[in-house]
């Protein structure tokens, strides 16, 4: 009887797993195809799709351009996150819980709707360029990641630690860089990494926020996607997964080595 | 020299609990004074006070007569040993150790001296490069005293240092953390809830419980003439008897039994005490001073002794400590208290 109920439990685990992946591996499959259409099964084998994403400017300066608005977003997320994270987790603030809130609601209301008031007030209202729109957009988008990752670590970080290092004569302020900081480094650069990918990959703020002068890839891909139909977008895609996959393995060695030193830490405490 | 003095010093968290009432006490230059007290009698708070790390809700703290209530934590010049040793996780050995000398902007030939010094007297130079991490618990917490009498603090604080580590190493930490004090001439204040810990290590203990002070005294005097109730309880006494009347300055009456003392007393004594183990079984039958009757009702093993509990005409059940293994339950004994082993309680 259990052999039986482990075994419809795997046959079920198997199964998600094929509808999780069947669509990835379709579209890495038709992006070597060499018909002009994506078709599966393929026939033939080109990396000419690939090539031809070089020849496509909206793509190189789309990429470009989230690029640059996914570091600079996640950058801004971590510096002003991280202070009132860290304010927040200490004792001594009236209302955390009001707060916590607050920083947390981008994730109750729905992107389009920030994406479209972000446009409604700050482009249309008060005529801000679209650039800085975006990336209060996309930085909105990472707060709530900052927060939650970090509050999780920062309540793990014994503060005798700091108390050790005011006692020492580090003031707050120094504790904070000297002490603090590089103990949770690697949740820092795990966090950049999360909120990275998000904002990097984000279509429903990016969609209201960019326009002819301002091409992002998420946009751009929809874009080509409206006149052509071949494997090119196939082969962004899959370029796109790869670096994904490579920043989520990034990410979860920095957690796996904090959480290693963690675990270290409060077995010397014990 | 009085080195640090607490006065009247009174603690309600925001609950509106009182955790600390009206607490009094110096410390003098070089000594080693001992807070002792159960779990949750605010020795903590006491020591968090004196560090900076909480506000008192009253009263204040001094060193060398000077009010410190406005110096902030990281100017008190004091250090502080934890429980749980708060090593800096990312840094040696070396690193930790060299901490605070780096925030008081000491050269790096000066700090590399004045550490290796530190390291050689708490045996831990071959550690030096280790990260905490990589320590045991005796050894985190020796890396901690290095850090903590690197900066030649104004006051040691050492909460409870020693309670998580086994019983040898407690033994033998705590021999070193009184060497170095007395070596280095530090004035320390060391809290504990182990009585023979507290009494081992300092020149002074301080009794505390529920947020006051029952007895400040040498260890010797806490230990033969505990001056309350409280006290006499922690350390040991476990035979109370109420008095009915004071007969005269060295005779009690509790209940129908006079009980005589061997010195007499100055304040009235609400109580009479005694420890198990000074109460001995008597072989005569002959009527003396501070004899009385019994049954043995109960007896345990304890180790170093038999624990008897024998019910007694006049003074309920007493427990008596006895090496030897002779009576058996239901057998009738003769106790006697004696008379210098009985101690007044005045409350
Ligand atoms: N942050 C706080 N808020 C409210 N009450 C507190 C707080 N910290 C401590 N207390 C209370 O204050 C009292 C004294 O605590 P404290 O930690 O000073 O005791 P302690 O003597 O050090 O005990 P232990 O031996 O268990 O460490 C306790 O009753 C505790 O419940
Ligand atoms: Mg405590």
């Amino acid at each position: 009887m259990r052999q039986k109920k482990h075994w419809l439990l795997t046959l079920y685990g198997y199964l998600m797993l094929l509808l999780l992946l069947l669509p990835l591996v379709l579209v890495v499959v038709t992006s070597f195809g060499s018909q002009a259409a994506i078709t599966f099964p393929i026939k033939g084998f080109t990396l000419k799709w690939y090539a031809n994403i070089l020849s496509q400017p909206d793509f190189v300066t789309g990429f470009k351009t989230s690029f640059a608005v996914a570091v600079t977003a996640s950058f801004l997320a971590i510096v002003i996150g991280t202070p009132a994270v860290y304010a927040l987790t200490r004792r001594g603030i009236h209302h955390a819980n009001w707060f916590q809130t607050v920083f947390l609601s981008p994730t109750l209301i729905p992107e389009i709707v920030i994406g479209f008031a972000l446009f409604q007030s700050l482009v249309i209202g008060i005529k801000l360029p679209l650039m800085p729109v975006l990336i209060t957009g996309h930085f909105l988008l990472s707060v709530p990641y900052v927060i939650r990752m970090l509050t999780a670590r920062l309540l793990l970080f014994d503060q005798t630690i700091e108390e050790a290092s005011w006692l020492s004569g580090a003031s707050k302020i120094k504790t904070f860089f000297r002490v603090v900081i590089p103990n949770i480094s690697g949740t820092l650069l795990a966090i950049f990494i999360m909120c990275f990918i998000n904002s990097f990959n984000n279509i429903p703020i990016t969609l209201f926020l960019n326009g002819p002068s301002l091409t992002m890839l998420p946009t751009a891909i929809l874009n080509y996607l409206q006149n052509n139909y071949d494997p090119t977008v196939s082969a962004v895609s899959v370029i796109l997964m790869l670096l994904t996959g490579l920043m989520m393995w990034l990410m979860e060695r920095m957690n796996g080595l904090t959480h290693v030193n963690e675990h270290l830490n409060q077995k010397g405490q014990k | 020299m009085q080195a640090m003095q607490v006065k009247h010093l009174s603690m309600s968290y925001e609950d509106g609990k009182k955790v600390l009432t009206d607490i009094n006490f110096s410390v003098n230059a070089g000594e080693l004074v001992s807070i002792l007290g159960p779990s949750g009698c605010g020795k903590t708070t006491t020591l968090r006070i004196i560090a900076g790390l909480q506000r008192q809700t009253s009263g204040n703290v001094a060193i060398d007569e000077q009010s410190i209530d406005s110096v902030p934590v990281f100017k008190r010049n004091m250090s502080m040993v934890f429980q749980n040793y708060a090593l800096f996780p990312h840094l040696s050995v070396f690193e930790n150790v060299a901490f605070g000398l780096k925030q008081r902007g000491i050269g790096k030939t000066a700090i590399r001296k004045r550490v290796a010094e530190i390291l050689s007297l708490t045996e831990l130079t071959d550690l030096a490069n280790h990260r905490p991490h990589a320590l045991s618990g005796g050894q985190q917490q020796r890396v901690s005293l290095a850090r903590a009498l690197v900066v030649n603090p104004t006051l040691l604080l050492l909460d409870e240092p020693l309670s998580n580590l086994d019983r040898a190493l407690r033994l033998s930490l705590r021999e070193e953390i009184r060497r170095l004090q007395q070596k280095l001439g530090i004035t320390a204040l060391f809290v504990t809830h182990d009585q023979e810990e507290s009494f081992a290590i300092s020149d002074r203990v301080i009794v505390m419980n529920g947020g006051h002070i029952e007895q400040i005294a040498s260890a010797q005097t806490v230990y033969a003439h505990p001056a309350t109730t409280f006290v006499a309880k922690f350390i040991g006494f476990e035979n109370f008897f109420n008095v009915t009347r004071q007969v005269n300055s060295d005779e009690y009456l509790s209940g129908e039994m006079h009980l005589y003392m061997a010195e007499k007393t100055t304040k009235p004594a609400v109580r009479l005490c005694i420890r198990p183990e000074n109460i001995r079984f008597d072989t005569s039958m002959n009527t003396q001073q501070n004899s009385l009757n019994g049954i043995i009702c109960d007896k345990t093993y304890l180790g170093r002794a038999y624990r008897y509990v024998v019910a007694t005409d006049h003074l309920g059940q007493i427990k008596v400590d006895s090496e030897g293994a002779t009576h058996q339950l239901g057998d009738a004994v003769r106790l006697t208290l004696p008379s210098d082993k009985l101690i007044a309680l005045a409350e």
